[in-house]
């Protein structure tokens, strides 16, 4: 039995379907992000299965309860805003300890507990002012402390880091994985941030406008993603998508880019029963790209630099040859740094053949 | 930056100061802005860098020090006289209106003549890939026109320096590294000179011909990205840039003169050349994908253990133990596993020497002692 | 340069100065009336500040009988019987108002919540009910009437604030609705996650955030109801006295209107509205939302 099982969940605010056809399961002890553009449904998602929203068609079990119908104080989640939503006019044990003191808890209990948070999670010191008084991390850490307080069935958290200085959101998110190992609790985080939902997560989920896209392992999602919008969006610098044709010669298979022909033997067989159509887009993670100053014979064919990017521990080039842009992932210390002629090389993946209609890979 | 051009310096800022109730918030700051370059404030919330922002548009009085744009003093000189662009946070183009009209806007303002208005609009629409945009409404525009048109609204004006104030820190990660190219592309074709204010290192790096790295108030640091990355001054510049972050080690150093010795809890007695410091403890900073790692010990490997694996995808960051620290490695996905036990070593030419204290680092052979 | 900043200060200040003198002119008026003997009342020219000040004026009003007298000592007047009493007036005024105020603001911030909470009426609803409101009391005095003769309300305590109530609900409802507005939703979230139904949220939770907005709001349908003259007029027939009713009560047959005795019922009346503001403009305070919500 899952902690969490959603099924045809179908949310619609006015005109606008906000969620469509939802459907994931999350076991106990999961660490589950659901990841995706702005306004994709994330927060929606969330608040269903909170009970802060009613669903119009669908149905949320909470470890096999059907709670689609029960209110959010009867469904033992807990849910960490986007925005927060610290209780103002209470100090931060207050808010802390909110839960526990509505649901009756002894008062010497409430402060042992919250005391452990405080110390936890490093605001033993602010535990006696007002929510005004926080820093952005101070808040943040807050919220989570009263978030986890009261041990509930799931944890739920709504881009608990968007709002932070990047440098706080690195190490909050090592943060966040000691705290989930510590307390072992079933946690979905939402993220549009495609880093911190591999670097985190058990498996992900990616949604966009509404439907889920696919639902995986970090390794799943990234070397084998359901399509366009999944390869686009999970992997930084983004997959490049080139414009290929299928090609026989002397009875072997290949496909053609831009006047260059990659064999491809095992083309015909891997994509199932489903015939290939002649054009075709084959998606290369930069990663995948070797380029080098000269003709070798690992970068045998010839582009164009068109664009350097240079991030530190990496150099992100872009190649251009016939009519596509092709993205390239070097080290830091490569050779080419400047816009000039280069030479390039790749293994086509037959698994990552695209069909450009549907945007769905063949697989 | 001496010997630099005078003729070439955009903007400069001398001992530029604020205070707000008793607090520094900007203190003296030099700064140099050539033509046509890309310059990135960079620093975590609060360091000074929206303050400085504010003080060279206009928006607020300095305490103390001058702002000259082309040469001439603006300190007193009102907003709407400087011949300054701005773009702000979510862009903040005219929704209700169409294209056009937004593009007009800063024009109309300024009294420019209809037919010159109109064509110099027509210029950038055409320069900024808008045409066919012209008569749509802004709040029915994506991400990327909104940037473009945010970005045309100003550049007709031909503002002599244009300031952005965290224009991206609204939007997604995807959307923003895409946004990033096409930026520093409209940037470089036009030759606009840019002061750009971010908390977020992979902007500044990116697109930065130079970044000012800034923390309470101060300049900690002003370099191209590169000098940046691989030669930072102190401590926090180190462990700002950089994802993940610089790995900071406890070591000590022994020895005299400029040949000396670094012993951390694993390695010992390293040789080690740099301007003279005293012998003492002292930290190590390392980047992650200067580390050497594999399955069996080699020559100068210790053994060290996974404690938790993050998966970049392209790529995975092994948080190992390093004697009493915890490090990050970077290595190829599927190396190792939490619980593995690996072998890693670092050649200390990667390698920084931090002062405990000061927080000043010496790079490996290091001629002129560090600022 | 400087010059223009120096006259447009002047102007400035004199446009403010006469503003100031619109405004307050009336008040003084008012007050310095009360204390004018029974010959200085309507004089032309005015007399700015009177230099026999007298408590005549309040006499009468806390004391009705004394209009006898007041009346023997003036020359070739008849009659003087004012009728009607201030305590009454002033009883009959705040049962009306007090309890009206608390209907209205009551009402009005259940109203509130329903409509910012769950969008209930949709959209527009705010408008309309308002668009209702910008309808002239004196266009629906007739029906009024009619309606309650009919329910038999007329000239009771009951029916004057069930009138005063429904006329400033509107006003209850728009303006307790932008408080609420301006506390977000995800606070009651919050605490019904944790384990609140969502009226207990809202009570425990947002209430208190918008406090000093009801109060302000209470104040201002207080003052409504305080000074409100049409109903009480039309409404009531001796039964129920409200404090504007029984300043009109200052008249008499041979000497018209006693604004000397009309001013000084005028200026007691302010009194409770002053107090009431006092006591509650503690409790109106901005920001108690700052730094708890993030952007």
């Amino acid at each position: 039995m899952s902690q969490l099982s959603v099924k045809s969940l179908n949310v619609s605010y006015d005109d606008l379907r906000a969620l469509v056809d939802a459907e994931f399961d999350v076991e106990e002890g999961e660490f589950f992000c659901i990841v995706g553009p702005t306004n994709a449904g994330k927060s929606t998602l969330l608040k269903t299965i909170a009970g802060l929203v009613h669903p119009d068609s669908g149905t949320v079990n909470l470890k096999g309860r059907d709670v689609t119908r029960s209110q959010p104080k009867d469904r033992n989640v807990s849910l960490l805003f986007q925005n927060i939503a610290l209780f103002p006019n209470l100090t931060g044990f207050e808010n802390i300890a909110f839960a526990l003191r509505t649901a009756g808890v002894a008062g010497s209990e409430i402060a042992s507990r919250v005391k452990e948070l405080g110390e936890m999670l490093k605001i033993g010191h602010v535990l006696d002012r007002l929510p005004k008084t926080f820093s952005g991390g101070e808040q943040q850490r807050v919220a989570i402390g009263r978030a986890i307080a009261k041990q509930a069935d799931l944890l739920m958290l709504d881009e608990p880091l968007t709002n932070l200085d990047a440098r706080i959101r690195t190490t909050l998110r090592i943060e966040f994985k000691e705290i989930h190992r510590k307390l072992g609790q079933t946690v979905i985080y939402v993220t549009h941030d495609q880093v911190e939902a591999m670097s985190m997560s058990d498996r992900i989920a990616v949604l966009h406008e509404g439907r889920l896209q696919q639902i995986g392992t970090p390794d799943e999602i990234y070397h084998r993603p359901a399509n366009r919008f999944v390869a686009e969006f999970i992997g930084q610098p983004p997959m490049s998508f080139l414009n290929a044709e299928i090609s026989q010669i002397n009875g072997t298979m290949g496909i053609e880019i831009g006047g260059i022909r990659f064999p491809m033997p095992g083309i015909g067989q891997t994509q199932g029963s489903a015939t290939l159509p002649d054009k075709l887009a084959l998606g290369v993670r930069p990663e995948a790209v070797r380029v080098a100053p000269a003709k070798s014979p690992e970068t045998p064919h010839q582009a164009e630099i068109i664009w350097v990017e240079h991030l530190g521990s990496m150099s992100v080039l872009d190649l251009r040859f016939g009519h596509d842009t092709l993205r390239a992932k070097v080290a830091p210390n490569h050779p080419i740094s400047a816009k000039q002629t280069a030479w390039f090389g790749f293994e086509p993946r037959s698994d990552h053949l695209l069909n450009p209609e549907t945007n769905m890979f063949f697989r | 930056m001496k010997g630099a051009d005078t003729d070439d310096v955009k903007l400069e800022l001398r001992s530029l100061r604020k205070v707000f109730d008793g607090v520094e918030a900007v203190k003296e700051s030099n700064l140099i802005l050539k033509r046509g370059e890309f310059l990135s404030l960079l620093g975590p919330s609060g360091c000074g860098k929206s303050t400085t922002l504010a003080m060279i548009a206009g928006f607020l009085e300095p305490t103390s020090g001058e702002i000259l744009i082309d040469g001439k003093p603006v300190t007193h000189v009102p907003v709407q006289k400087r011949r300054i662009g701005l773009v702000f946070q979510d862009y903040a183009i005219f929704t209700k209106m169409s294209v056009r009209k937004n593009l007009l806007f800063g024009l109309e303002a300024q009294k420019v003549p209809r037919a010159k208005r109109e064509k110099t609009v027509d210029e950038f629409a055409e320069k900024l890939d808008l045409k066919g945009l012209m008569k749509a409404r802004g709040g029915e525009l994506n991400m990327s026109e909104m940037q473009r048109v945010a970005l045309a609204r100003v550049l007709v004006t031909k503002p002599e320096l244009l300031l952005l104030d965290e224009p991206m820190s609204n939007l997604d990660a995807a959307l923003r590294a895409s946004l990033r190219g096409e930026l520093k592309r409209i940037q470089k074709d036009l030759g606009q000179t840019v002061l750009y204010v971010t908390h977020d290192q992979i902007e500044a790096m990116s697109m930065s011909d130079r970044i000012a790295v800034m923390n309470f108030g101060e300049n900690l640091q002003v370099a191209s990205p590169d000098d940046i990355y691989h030669r930072p001054k102190n401590r926090f510049v180190a462990e700002f840039i950089g994802d993940p972050p610089i790995n900071m080690i406890s070591c000590t150093v022994a020895g005299s003169g400029r040949s000396l010795r670094v012993s951390t809890e694993a390695h010992r007695d390293m040789p080690f050349e740099t301007t003279a410091v005293s012998p003492g403890d002292y930290v190590l900073g390392i980047r992650a994908h200067h580390i050497v790692a594999a399955h069996e010990a080699f020559q100068g490997s210790i053994a060290a253990a996974v404690k938790l694996v993050e998966n970049f995808g392209s790529e995975h960051v092994l948080h190992v133990t390093y004697g009493q620290d915890l490090m990050t490695v970077m290595v190829q996905p599927g190396f190792a596993r939490e619980g593995d036990s690996v072998h890693v070593s670092f050649d200390l030419k990667d390698a920084h020497l931090v002062d405990r204290n000061s927080g000043a680092i010496y790079h490996p052979d290091e001629r002129e002692a560090a600022a | 340069m400087r010059k223009q900043k120096t006259w447009q200060t002047v102007l400035k200040r004199t446009a403010v100065i006469v503003a100031a003198v619109f405004a307050f002119f009336p008040i003084y008026w008012l007050i310095s009336t009360s204390f004018k003997p029974f010959d200085e009342w309507a004089n032309w020219p005015p007399i700015w500040l009177t230099d026999n000040p007298t408590l005549q004026n309040y006499r009468i009003v806390f004391f009705p009988e004394l209009a006898r007298e007041f009346a023997a000592q003036q020359e070739g007047s008849l009659d003087y019987k004012v009728s009607g009493s201030a305590w009454n007036a002033f009883k009959g005024s705040a049962i009306v108002s007090v309890a009206a105020t608390i209907i209205s603001v009551a009402f009005g911030t259940l109203a509130a919540y329903s409509i910012v909470r769950f969008k209930t009426g949709g959209k527009n609803y705010p408008f309309q009910f308002l668009t209702v409101r910008m309808v002239p009391p004196i266009a629906v005095v007739v029906p009024m009437v009619v309606l309650f003769s009919i329910l038999k309300l007329s000239d009771t305590y009951f029916g004057l604030i069930l009138a005063y109530s429904a006329f400033t609900l509107p006003f209850s409802i728009w303006m307790i609705r932008s408080f609420i507005d301006d506390v977000p939703a995800e606070l009651e979230g919050a605490a019904m996650i944790h384990g609140m139904g969502q009226f207990r949220a809202f009570l425990t939770v947002t209430l208190p955030l918008v406090k000093g907005g009801i109060l302000s709001t209470a104040l201002f349908i207080f003052i409504l109801n305080w000074s409100e003259f049409l109903f009480a007029l039309v409404l009531t027939a001796g039964n129920v006295v409200t404090v504007t009713l029984q300043v009109a009560n200052y008249v008499s047959a041979s000497s018209g209107k006693l604004y000397g005795v009309q001013a000084a019922m005028g200026t007691i009346s302010t009194l409770p509205v002053i107090v009431f503001g006092y006591m509650i403009q503690r409790h109106i305070v901005r920001g108690l939302t700052f730094g708890a919500i993030k952007r």
